[in-house]
This record gives C-alpha cells, structure tokens and sequence, in this order.
C-alpha cells in the first residue's frame, strides 16, 4: 500500500520537503511494533533492604536455600505464568472432578461438582495425587468431553495414570486469567502490575491509587481490623470513589468484575505474604542492620562477626523459616475468608435511623445534639482534624506527626496527618457533600463506627458512640453542605 | 492536481499509521496469554521440620534428666547514655494543654538506672519451645491505660487470644492505633469503660502503638503463644519462670534500635542468673535520618 502511495505520485513531490515531513511520523510510529516488554511484579521496598542472601537464599555455590523471592515465585508466580495455590480463598476458576472409573489407559468416566457442556477441542486440566504423604499436581489435557456418557478423553499417554477416586480441575485458573487481562486492561496504569500503586499514571495522582499489597483498603462495610469483602470490591469498582480519580467501572459485566476482584484479592493476598516474610527477617537481616552491627568492627573481628551473621540466618532461612511461611499463609487465608462466610463480621446499625419530618423541630434538634458532639472533646473530638466547621482543617492538620509504621518510628518532615502508605492525607472537608465511601448514612455510620482503614480516622464502637448518638451526629454531618454560610 | 495528491497521501499516511501502530506481538498486558498453575494447598517446601530453636523437656546425651527452672538476668549498658530531654514540659501550650500539660512527661524510650541497668527490654522466645506442654494462657485481662496522655504501661506483655482493656482515665479523647505486622491493625477510640483489644497471632516483634490525637504518646506491645518471656523492670531485672530444660534461644529487643541480640542462647538445667551486657552505642536509632526535635507552638 505503502508503495502504490509513492507510485502515484509525480517526480516533483518526491523532491519536495513535504515527503520528509510526512514520512518522519510514520517511522516513529512503526518503532513501537517490536517485542512489548513482559510484565513482572516488583518487590516491595521492605524486600529490597535485605540483604541478597536473605532475599535469593544463595550463600555459596553450594547453599541454595529459599529466600523471600523464592517463595514468591514458588507460591505466586511471574504474570506471564501465575500459581494458583489452592491454599488461598480465591475462586481460580475451573471445575472440579473426580475420576469415578479408568476404562481403557485414554477414556475415564468422571464426575465433576457442576454442569459441563460437551466439549471436543483439548482443554487443560490437572489433577491433585498423593505420594509419600505430599500431594502433588500433574497436568494432563482432556481431548474431549461427552456428558450423556460421563467420559472424558485424554490426549497423549500417561506414564502414571491415576486411579478412581482421584481429584482433577477442568481449565484450572481460568477466571484468574480472565482478571489478569482485565486488570491489565482497566487497572494497571494506576495500580501497577504488582498493585503497589505505583502505575506509570500514578505519579501524576493525588490521592495516590491504593497500593493492594499490606490488602488494607479504605471503604468497606467489615468491622474495623477486617479484611474487605468481595461485594465491597464490586461497590468500589462499580461506584468508584467520588472526590478521587477512581473512576466507575458501571458499563463492566458482572462476569468481568467477578473475575477483576478475585484478581485483585490475589494481588494482595501476595502483597501481605511477601510483606510478612520480609518483615520477619528484616529485623535482622536487613542491609542496614548488617552495616550497623559490623561499623565498629576492623578486619578479622569483622569477618568473624559477618559469617557468624550469615550462618545464623542460613539456619534460620532452612530450619525455621519454611514454617513461618507456613503460618503465615494460613493466617492471611484464615482472614480472608472470614469476611465472606461470617456474617458477624459486618457493620450493621442495631437502631435504625429515626425518621424525621423535614424541617420539624425534632429533626434540628438531633442535629443540634450531633453538632455538640462533634465538639464533644471527650466523644470524639471530631473537629481536631475536621476543624470546628468541618472543613478539614482542624489542629491535627499543623501538628507533627511520627511515622509509627517504621522501627524505631520517625517524625515527619511536614506537619499533618499521613496515612498508612505514608502518603499525606487531609481530613475529609464534610462542607463538600462528597463522600468517598458512598453518601448513604448507612455509608457514612460505616465510616464513624468502623473508622477508615490505613488512616487515622479511628473506630467508634457503642460504648464510645451510642446507636443515638450516631444518628444524630451523621444528621449533623449531612447537614453541613447545606449550611456552609451560616 | 497536486493538492489532491497531497491529501491522497496524508489519508494513506494516516491509514498506514493506525493499522501498523498496533502490529506487535502482544507482550505482558490485556490481551497477553498467560497460563497459570494450580498448586496443592500443603506444599512439601512449606512442611520443614519443625525446629524452634529451643529443644526443651528431653532428656540429654549424658542420660541425666535436666530440670526446668528459672531464668533470672539483668541487662546493662556499658557506657554512658544521653538523657533524653522532656516530651512534654509542664504547662507547655500541647494540644489538649488543661490534661496532657497537667505535668511532665518524661521520654520513656530510653531510661536507665544509677547502675546502669536498662528498663523496658524485651526478653522472650520467638518460638515455643517444642516438646513442652505450653501452659494456656491465663484469663484475666491485661490491662492498658491513657492517663495523663500517656500510655500506661509503656511496654506491654499478653499472650495471643488474651484480652487486652484499653481504658481512657482522662477526660480527653484517646484513639489507639496498633501497627502489628502478623495481626491486622487495630485503630479505635478508647472510653473510661474500657475497648477490649485481642491479638490473634503471635509477633515476632513488639507492635508500635500510638494515638493518632497526641503525637508523642507511643507503647509496644507484645503478643506471644508462651509465657516465656519478660519485660525488663526499672532496674534492668527480669524472670522467667519454670522455663523447660534444655537449650533455649532468646530474643533480645529494645525499642531504641530494635533488635539487640537475635540468638542469646542459655542452657537451662535448674534455675539460672544472668547479667547481660550491651555497649552504650547499641541503644541509639540508626535507621534513617535523626528524627527532628520539634517544640509545639500553641494549637487551638
């Protein structure tokens, strides 16, 4: 096509400067038309100050050991080929089987837990064995699937075929997959490919995107100290954040944000494993704590004291460690999974809100009563960080804060509040009328009663805030806007 | 005639560019194929032996049939430390001055008697010993107080599934915000009554505690799955009863620099006493820069 352009043209405008002109763009815009670079998760900050043998577990040529990237990597995954373990409470997709009957070594008759349409192109599948006591996965592919028979096909030959009775995933990891190009799609520029936050967009975002991996997120309906549960996620994703840059994902299907937030959970639940595991050996084995213990040390002594530190944390790294990490995953599952199968877990009022007439006498006194609350020092002092008019410019706002999330904790440079990603935060200026977490009074209880998550608005429970109280205080709040000149 | 060929070209110029500008293979992102890989719930990289560093409640090489007992100790700096100045002055202009400026309150991170004895150091087991029946936990609650915009007691000791009542003896509000790394944070306003506080995990390290109203009040906290752990006194002493016999491996932290030592090792084989010295230069914060001595002007 290219070719035919130039042909047709005259003699006179290939020496012309507009041919250059119009040429340059082109080849500036095919360079893009390469190899895209593949994506990679990042380690966090925490893991990058530990030392190389504590991160890779390589001591020597001999010691190879597993290290904080090594979990990683043997538990999570890179993104072009991820782990689904089934440890964690994320539904990977794919349905579940089991081999009821080995006919001859191809054809088995299976059983799976839900409907499957009749399928003939190969699908993959694995199945779960136990030998010697570990279990194990082996991937096979089903050629095809017949459901009037109850049969499937296997391609290819197996050297072990696996007898009845034995568990196998149909498609494994499908839906994972899904979120994964959708994430990549929708989320990643703001979010990151780790979810860190830190996407190529997020530098020029304030508030910044949430960083998914200490698997805090703000606005959720869960008690304070509770993880979020997935309709919270789909709230967001659906409503997205008024007052920040999280757009509303409405025009998504449901089956997409399905598969967005299994995704998401997935990224911080990686998030909190890699966070623990460096924390746990960060207290010493960090860089700087090598640089510390070793400073006042000359030569040999020097030596002598390194390798000391080295062989400890060698020991450490294969007796201990694997434990740890052990635990560690089944705590951050335990969590997980709690917010979506106890219901306890959930901010619900025990009062329902009382319901005034508009403009009726009762109605202005309740929100008479919340507005001396909000002044209430004892109560909550409300206006030290929202100010006496709610405009977020209380005291707190020019006080000096410590950044606690450290150890040994640290002042900051600016006065303010900072948040849990240690980014600065303002007290929300409730004279705006906009509430980032929904501005239903159910949203807005959730927010006093539970507090907000990663920043310092703390949790009110009863014996602090009655159910009256409450009300009248969230009266008092949702009236602001509406007052602002008074 | 020119000019339609000039517009000839910029439209198949344009056309060009948009269908090549999209002709690459598809790298990491929407529309990339990726696999992914189940893996079992119980991994064998995950199921190492279990060994906690301490081999307490068997029998030794020689036969002889080691006894449990205490461990008493006292831990010294060598060397002479800063005072550390005032967090706040009496009738200073802090936020909440008429409670939190009622009198002194002193610097608590680091405080060290006449003999060099160091208050407030954490001695403890990171793991429980194996092969040791582990007493339960005991039911009372632990209590931990706000009086006069201090934290009371600065450093704390509970075992994990122990309650712990957080009250406010003032009449300001307190908030306390825990910053744990096993446990999930915990961020609440505290009444006079008391707001019930429990650790489900065990920590490997002390918790930092704050409120978010007063910036300088800070306590730690720590949540273990054995008893066998103490906090040092004003006069550096601490004990640790009925410890199981056998080798055990001590944490060693303060809040200063963190981590003193990662491994003290005691044989224990009927009660003991121990004096465990530190140099001067061991209790100062090296990471990052040095925190700013800030005087707070007057706030509303």
């Amino acid at each position: 096509m290219v070719l035919i352009m130039f042909v047709t043209l005259s003699n006179k405008f290939f020496q012309t400067r507009t041919c250059l002109f119009f040429s340059i763009p082109f080849f500036l815009l095919i360079t893009g038309c390469g190899e895209h670079p593949q994506a990679q998760y990042v380690t966090s900050k925490v893991t990058n100050s530990l030392i190389d043998e504590a991160r890779t577990g390589k001591f020597d040529k001999e010691t190879n050991l597993n290290g904080v990237e090594d979990y990683l990597s043997k538990l999570f995954g890179t993104p072009a080929e991820m782990i689904a373990w089934q440890r964690l409470p994320i539904h990977y997709g794919g349905v579940q089987g089991t081999i009821l009957e080995v006919k001859e070594g191809e054809t088995f008759t299976v059983q799976f837990e839900k409907t499957v349409n009749a399928f003939t192109e190969p699908q993959p599948a694995y199945w779960m064995t136990k030998s010697e006591n570990k279990e194990e996965q082996k991937g096979f592919t089903i050629s095809n699937y017949n459901p009037v028979t109850n049969q499937i096909t296997i391609q290819g030959e197996l050297e072990k075929p696996p007898v009845a009775g034995t568990q196998f995933i149909l498609n494994p990891g499908k839906q994972l997959k899904r979120g994964y190009n959708l994430y990549m799609q929708h989320c990643l520029h703001c979010h990151g490919t780790s979810g860190d936050g830190a996407g190529p967009t997020a530098k020029y975002l304030s508030p910044r995107p949430r960083d998914f991996r200490n698997g805090i997120f703000k606005f959720k309906s869960t008690k304070s100290g509770k993880k979020i549960c997935r309709d919270d996620l789909v709230t967001t994703i659906q409503q997205g954040i008024p007052g920040t840059y999280m757009p509303s994902f409405l025009l998504l299907e449901k089956e997409e944000l399905q598969a967005i937030i299994e995704y998401v959970r997935w990224l911080a639940m990686r998030g909190e494993m890699e966070r623990q595991m460096s924390l746990d050996l960060a207290g010493l084995n960090s860089k700087a704590v090598f640089a510390n213990m070793l400073s006042d040390l000359k030569g040999d002594e020097k030596e002598t004291k390194e390798k000391k530190m080295l062989e400890e944390l060698r020991e450490y790294l294969q007796e201990e460690f694997p434990s740890e990490v052990n635990d560690m995953s089944l705590s951050i599952s335990k969590k997980w999974n709690t917010v979506e199968e106890d219901n306890s877990t959930k901010i619900v009022p025990t009062k329902a809100r009382p319901v005034y007439k508009n403009g009726s006498e009762n109605f202005k006194q309740s929100v008479e009563r919340g507005r001396l609350l909000f002044r209430n020092k004892q109560k909550g002092a409300c206006i030290d960080c929202h100010g006496p008019a709610g405009e977020g410019n209380g005291a707190m706002t020019e006080a000096y804060q410590e950044n606690k999330t450290v150890s040994p904790p640290q002042k900051y440079e600016l006065p303010g509040l900072y948040d849990g990603w240690r980014n600065p935060i303002k007290p929300r200026d409730l004279t705006s009328g906009v509430y980032r977490g929904g501005r239903r009074p159910l949203d807005i209880y959730r927010r006093i009663r539970g507090g907000i998550e990663g920043t310092p608005m703390n949790a009110f429970n009863s014996q602090t805030l009655s159910e009256d109280e409450i009300w009248d205080l969230i009266n008092y709040v949702m009236s602001l806007p509406f007052n602002k000149n008074q | 005639m020119k000019q339609l060929h000039i517009y000839f070209l910029t439209s198949f110029l344009f056309a060009g560019l948009l269908t090549i500008s999209g002709c690459s293979k598809p790298g990491g992102g929407a529309s990339a194929k990726v696999q992914v890989q189940p893996k079992a719930s119980n991994l064998a990289l995950l199921n190492a032996e279990e060994d906690g560093g301490s081999t307490g409640g068997g029998n030794n090489d020689t036969g002889k049939k080691k006894s449990p007992g205490t461990l008493t100790g006292q831990i010294i700096v060598e060397g002479g430390v800063k005072k550390l100045p005032l967090l706040v002055v009496k009738g200073s202009a802090v936020k909440d001055a008429a409670v939190c400026s009622a009198g002194d309150i002193p610097d608590e991170k680091l405080i060290v008697n006449q003999n060099g004895g160091v208050a407030n150091v954490y001695i403890y087991l990171a793991k429980a010993p194996k092969n040791a029946t582990i007493p339960a936990a005991p039911k009372r609650v632990v209590e931990f107080n706000n009086v006069g915009c201090r934290f009371v007691p600065h450093t704390l000791l509970a075992r994990t599934g122990q309650t712990i009542l957080i009250k406010n003896k003032d009449t300001v509000a307190h908030n306390t915000h825990t910053y744990p790394v096993r446990n999930s944070q915990f961020n609440s306003a505290v009444s006079a009554k008391g707001t019930p506080l429990v650790y489900e995990e065990k920590e490997k390290i002390p918790v930092s505690v704050k409120c978010d109203f007063h910036a300088w009040m800070k306590a730690w906290h720590l949540p273990l799955n054995h008893p066998y752990a103490a906090i040092t006194d004003k006069d550096g002493k601490f004990t640790i009863k009925n410890l199981p016999p056998g080798k055990h491996k001590f944490t060693i932290w303060h809040e200063t620099s963190g981590m003193l030592d990662g491994g003290y090792v005691v044989v224990i084989d009927g009660s003991k006493d121990v004096k465990i010295n530190f140099n001067a230069s061991q209790f100062v914060t090296f990471a990052g820069p040095q925190p700013k001595t800030i005087r707070i002007t007057a706030l509303p």
